[in-house]
């Protein structure tokens, strides 16, 4: 999976659960989960959640702890699909 | 370091708990003119349900007010068994921003057994509060957390955005083989319609308490999500109970 197409399926999952709609248009590998895409805190576990059904993997609570902006989402994602 | 400090908190938690129940009582039934219904028939109901099993307890009440712990633990026990019974005096994670502001509020929080929590806070410092609690679960005290991990913003339970906190310390308890019961508390002002810093002055509360047992299949973060679901549409439930009769 390249890191351009695991960032589309990423901005397509967190989508739905981004309060701020321009800075979802405008999201880069830089942008902020939380903080810039206005996501609550409470809803990063269902995206978590639905990386692992989307992409068919496991994502272990100390990954998990490690995501914090998309180009994380995206690595770690791109990482656990090559193993 | 961290346990230690903890366990002086429990300590003079406990014995201030007459200076504590006697300013909550002051303040909630003499100045704000509280009145719970059916007292006596709740406290019984908590003394049963809570006597049936050994093991951690962890209290997960409905969310309206800024004052429900205060509330709830004044409806759940009164003032001796406190003192004698840890579990009847449970812990509380109140949001850092909300309640740690000022040097009066902190000295309350820390008398009252409370552990402040950061929301969208550092990982590692979630991680801290997490085992702390459960330390404390796993030597028979009692947590009180909203499930729901915030104030109902329509006044009641919210069964769409709610946090899977809950449902993780359930979930690392049983990991550790500890059974830990599960009590849901309703909690509702009759003049409480949504979401307030306080009830209204002179409110009268219906409180009822159910205990469950919410089990998954799966394990980690879905297992949390699972796990809190159950908890809070059990609540839902009992809301809607309170509306129908």
């Amino acid at each position: 999976m390249t890191q351009t197409a695991a960032f589309d399926k990423v901005v397509a999952i967190i989508g739905p659960f981004a309060k701020n709609a321009d800075a979802l248009k405008a999201a880069t590998r830089d942008t902020k989960i939380l903080a810039d895409l206005g996501v609550n805190s409470a809803r990063l576990v269902d995206i978590i959640l639905a990386f692992e059904d989307e992409f068919n993997i496991a994502i272990d609570d100390d990954t998990a702890d490690k995501i914090r902006t998309l180009g994380d989402a995206v690595d770690q994602i791109v990482a656990l699909v090559k193993d | 370091m961290k346990r230690l400090n903890v366990r002086l908190q429990d300590l003079i938690a406990r014995i201030s708990v007459p200076f504590t129940f006697g300013v909550s009582q002051l303040l909630l039934r003499g100045f704000l003119g509280y009145r719970m219904e059916n007292l006596k028939a709740f406290r019984a109901k908590i003394r049963s349900l809570l006597a049936r099993q050994e093991g951690p307890v962890i209290l997960c009440p409905n969310h309206l007010t800024m004052i429900d712990s205060l509330l709830l633990i004044w409806a759940m026990t009164p003032a001796w068994k406190a003192i004698s019974k840890p579990r009847h005096f449970p812990w509380n994670t109140p949001e850092k921003k909300n309640f740690y502001h000022n040097a009066v509020l902190r000295f309350f929080c820390y008398i009252g057994k409370c552990l402040p929590v950061v929301r969208q806070g550092p990982p590692q410092q979630t991680k801290i509060l997490m085992t702390k609690l459960k330390a404390l679960l796993a030597k028979g005290q009692s947590l009180m957390m909203f499930p729901e991990g915030t104030r109902s913003v329509s006044g009641r339970v919210d069964t769409k955005n709610f946090a899977y906190g809950i449902g993780k310390i359930i979930d690392d308890l049983r990991q550790d083989g500890l059974k830990p019961q599960v009590l849901c508390l309703y909690m509702r002002g009759r003049k409480q319609e949504g979401k307030s810093t306080v009830p209204r002055r002179g409110d009268r509360f219906f409180i009822d308490a159910e205990l469950v047992d919410p089990h998954t299949p799966h394990s980690g973060l879905r297992a949390a999500r699972d796990l809190a679901t159950q908890i809070v549409q059990r609540l839902a439930g009992m809301e809607q109970a309170y509306f129908s009769r």
